[in-house]
């Protein structure tokens, strides 16, 4: 179909960022990007676009995002615990607003952390509760955009790509962080396969799915077709970091060990206790106790004569739990890969993409070679490396 | 001295209330914002018992100066509104959209007598006139090149989208962030002229600016580049290379400025200490207490309207110059004819 206008949510993340490039400058097609948080916003805000002030979990601003446009691209994630019910307003309000084409971005991580086959593929492998947060949120928020289709509700296309990588990524900085510290970090030596997928390749997936009437009610698998390890991954984009490097290479009964070891700590209650004291509503609370709020008020002062206002505002933001993903520390020690990392990189599976192909029509433009590339002119040009 | 305050946005909640308010000589009378929420929450947040309004013809005879912290393009009417009432007014920066509405505010504040200062309170940064004196002095020999970058990623708490608005603002890191060094540079070094443009807009606010033109210091015209990104992390600071060392001021540190210099046990760093005390509120006091002075001496303020003007001149020329940054990753993109 060729849609009238589309409403991008989670147009401010990641991919969203990259699909409104594209759908200004390659593909002209009308959009609006739902903006939550206008702090995020710089990147399409270069962009000659509209961007509409909403909340996912607000029926009412999504219902005004909504108004006026027959295709929606629900690229919101938000919190794990809050995925499926913000999904559920969504769909909602699209099926109300009578929207003829959802196009939804699942994962791959809806097959759990470790699928008992070498090859993925959309019928074979199942999804089912993982006890792993994301994966769980991921499958219960596609479970609800299923559900939809299936009682006719709304056309849907529902994607599920693999590691997105490219410019901004997230699974990209990090190595070059520990590259410009002089370290490369392997699980199980790398062996791991990275199911990589450059970030255009999933945007172009995306207007496929807006184009192609066939694909409606496809559930898909997007992935590149360069298979790769994990290895090789983080050793091309390490690389282009120039200098020394040491490998540490964390084998998985290391981990399992330190994860054994692993309490809940001091340190924790500390952590939550310095998020409490940075929320706004707690302070509004203790500040009408009149002897509370003197103290408040005078303890800030002492605090901003230490720190300018600037940086007070980033640190409140950060106890708020609202940190950019993209700022990654400057100092980082070596330490042991988080448990997202471990259940990535031990892979051992291959997803394939070939109902995708058919369905869309789409094939993955961009060998890792490329993608590396393109994602290096990147780094340059934020002069990472 | 009664304050009002307009526009009651962060940088009033995080900057101007709370030196404001810690200051004996003045008091907070109003406070005004078409969001009376964010009116409210100041108040909160600040411990002040003042009036709160929505409207600024309100501040007639209440208040004697006013903090005008609203977007940009209000600066002009809204500034001009209240000289026009009889008060004096420190301005957030950048001073107006454009040349003329900033012309438009001076000529209102000599026609009406009053005072009006621009919120660039990093010239009261201890080690510009360090700088200036010690590249004047030739301490680093014969300038060959000025340098300023300012970057990080955006993390601005705003409420709105006024920094993304055409209605409410001028444009992006150009326009927002580098206004505040390349003010600074042309206040230290004079005019910069054969100016470049370019950044990374597509019909949208840059978040990548880069321009570069010509200083003329010790007689001789001297290369600038400045750098300015809301995407990435660049050095915050003004670099004066000359021939024997570079003396550099961080934004980090007003209190000193470093001499980075080669010398025979190789490459070394000397810090120069500008001002023995100096905290993150520091430039804030500053600023406050030369607009006090300024209202009650009737004397014209540290930072002018007309000297405001000669930044906002660059950069409104640096738009009408705009070419398109190199991207390089996007690949098929281009611009929207």
């Amino acid at each position: 179909m060729r849609p009238t206008k589309i409403l991008v949510t989670g147009a401010t993340g990641f991919i969203g960022s990259r699909l409104c490039e594209l759908l200004s400058l390659a593909h002209r097609l009308p959009y609006r990007a739902l903006v939550r948080d206008f702090s995020r916003a710089a990147r399409i805000a270069r962009l000659d676009t509209e961007l509409v002030a909403g909340d996912m979990l607000d029926a009412g601003s999504l219902a005004r995002a909504v108004d006026g446009c027959d295709v929606v691209v629900n690229l919101a994630h938000g919190d794990d615990q809050a995925a499926e019910t913000q999904t559920a307003r969504l769909v909602d309000v699209c099926t109300r607003a009578k929207v003829r084409r959802f196009v939804h971005m699942s994962s791959m991580a809806v097959y759990g952390p470790s699928p008992r086959t070498p090859l993925v593929t959309e019928d074979t492998t199942p999804i089912e509760r993982w006890n792993e947060a994301y994966s769980d949120a991921k499958a219960a928020a596609e479970a609800v955009v299923r559900a939809a289709g299936k009682r006719g509700a709304l056309s849907t296309v529902i994607l599920r790509p693999t590691i997105v990588y490219g410019p901004f990524s997230f699974f990209v900085t990090p190595i070059v962080h520990d590259a410009r510290q002089g370290k490369i970090s392997l699980i199980d030596g790398g062996r791991g396969l990275c199911n990589a997928v450059y970030v255009d390749d999933v945007c172009e997936s995306v207007v496929a799915a807006i184009h192609r009437d066939d694909a409606v009610g496809a559930i898909v698998q997007i992935n590149g077709d360069t298979r790769i390890t994990w290895r090789d991954f983080i050793t091309t984009f390490a690389d282009m970091v120039e200098g020394e490097k040491t490998v540490h290479d964390h084998s998985l009964d290391e981990i399992s060990a330190h994860w054994r070891a692993q309490r809940p700590t001091a340190r924790d209650s500390v952590t939550a206790a310095l998020r409490l004291m940075g929320s706004p509503t707690f302070h509004a609370q203790l500040g009408t106790i009149p002897p509370v709020g003197k103290v408040l008020r005078g303890a800030k002062e002492l605090l901003s004569r230490r720190i300018t206002p600037e940086r007070k505002m980033m640190l409140k933001r950060r106890l708020q739990g609202r940190s950019n993903p993209a700022a990654v520390p400057e100092i980082r020690p070596v330490r042991m890969p988080s448990e997202g990392r471990v259940v990535r990189e031990a892979y051992r599976a291959w997803v394939a993409n070939d109902l995708a192909k058919a369905r869309l029509g789409w094939a993955p433009a961009h060998s890792f070679e490329l993608g590396a590339q393109r994602t290096r002119d990147w780094l340059r040009f934020a002069r990472l490396v | 001295m009664r304050f009002g305050i307009v526009g009651c946005g962060a940088i009033t909640r995080e900057a101007h209330l709370p030196v404001i308010t810690a200051d004996r000589r003045v008091s907070v009378t109003m406070l005004c914002d078409r969001d009376r929420g964010n009116a409210t929450l100041a108040a909160r947040e600040s411990g002040v018992d003042a009036a709160i309004t929505t409207d600024l013809a309100a501040l007639a005879g209440k208040v004697d100066a006013a903090v005008v912290a609203v977007p940009p393009r209000f600066h002009a009417p809204v500034a001009i509104q209240l000289m026009e009432m009889g008060i004096d007014v420190l301005c957030e920066k950048p001073l107006a959209i454009t040349v003329a509405d900033g012309q438009k505010m001076a000529e209102a504040a000599r026609r009406t007598q009053r005072v009006l200062a621009v919120a660039l309170m990093m010239r009261f940064f201890p080690h510009n006139r360090w700088l200036a004196d010690l590249v004047e002095e030739g301490e680093i020999g014969e300038v060959r090149e000025v340098i300023v970058e300012d970057g990080a990623p955006l993390d601005w708490p705003m409420a709105s989208n006024s920094y993304f608005d055409r209605k409410a603002t001028g444009g992006g890191v150009l326009f927002d962030s580098g206004v505040h060094l390349l003010d600074r540079v042309i206040w230290l070094f004079g005019d910069l002229t054969d100016i470049a443009y370019e950044d990374d807009s597509f019909g949208g606010f840059e978040s990548n600016a880069k321009l570069t033109g010509t200083l003329h210091i010790g007689g001789r015209p001297v290369p600038a580049r400045l750098e300015f990104s809301w995407s990435h992390r660049l050095r915050r600071s003004i670099r004066v290379v000359g021939e024997r060392g570079t003396l550099e001021a961080s934004t980090a540190d007003p209190r000193h400025l470093t001499l980075h210099r080669v010398t025979r046990g190789g490459a070394t760093e000397m810090q120069i200490r500008c001002a023995d005390r100096w905290d993150a509120r520091s430039h804030y006091r500053a600023q406050l207490d030369d607009f006090i002075g300024a209202n009650r001496e009737r004397r014209e303020p540290f930072v002018t309207a007309e000297s405001a003007l000669r930044a906002l001149a660059v950069i409104e020329e640096a738009y009408a110059k705009r070419t398109p940054m190199a991207q390089p990753w996007l690949a098929r993109m281009e611009p929207p004819p």
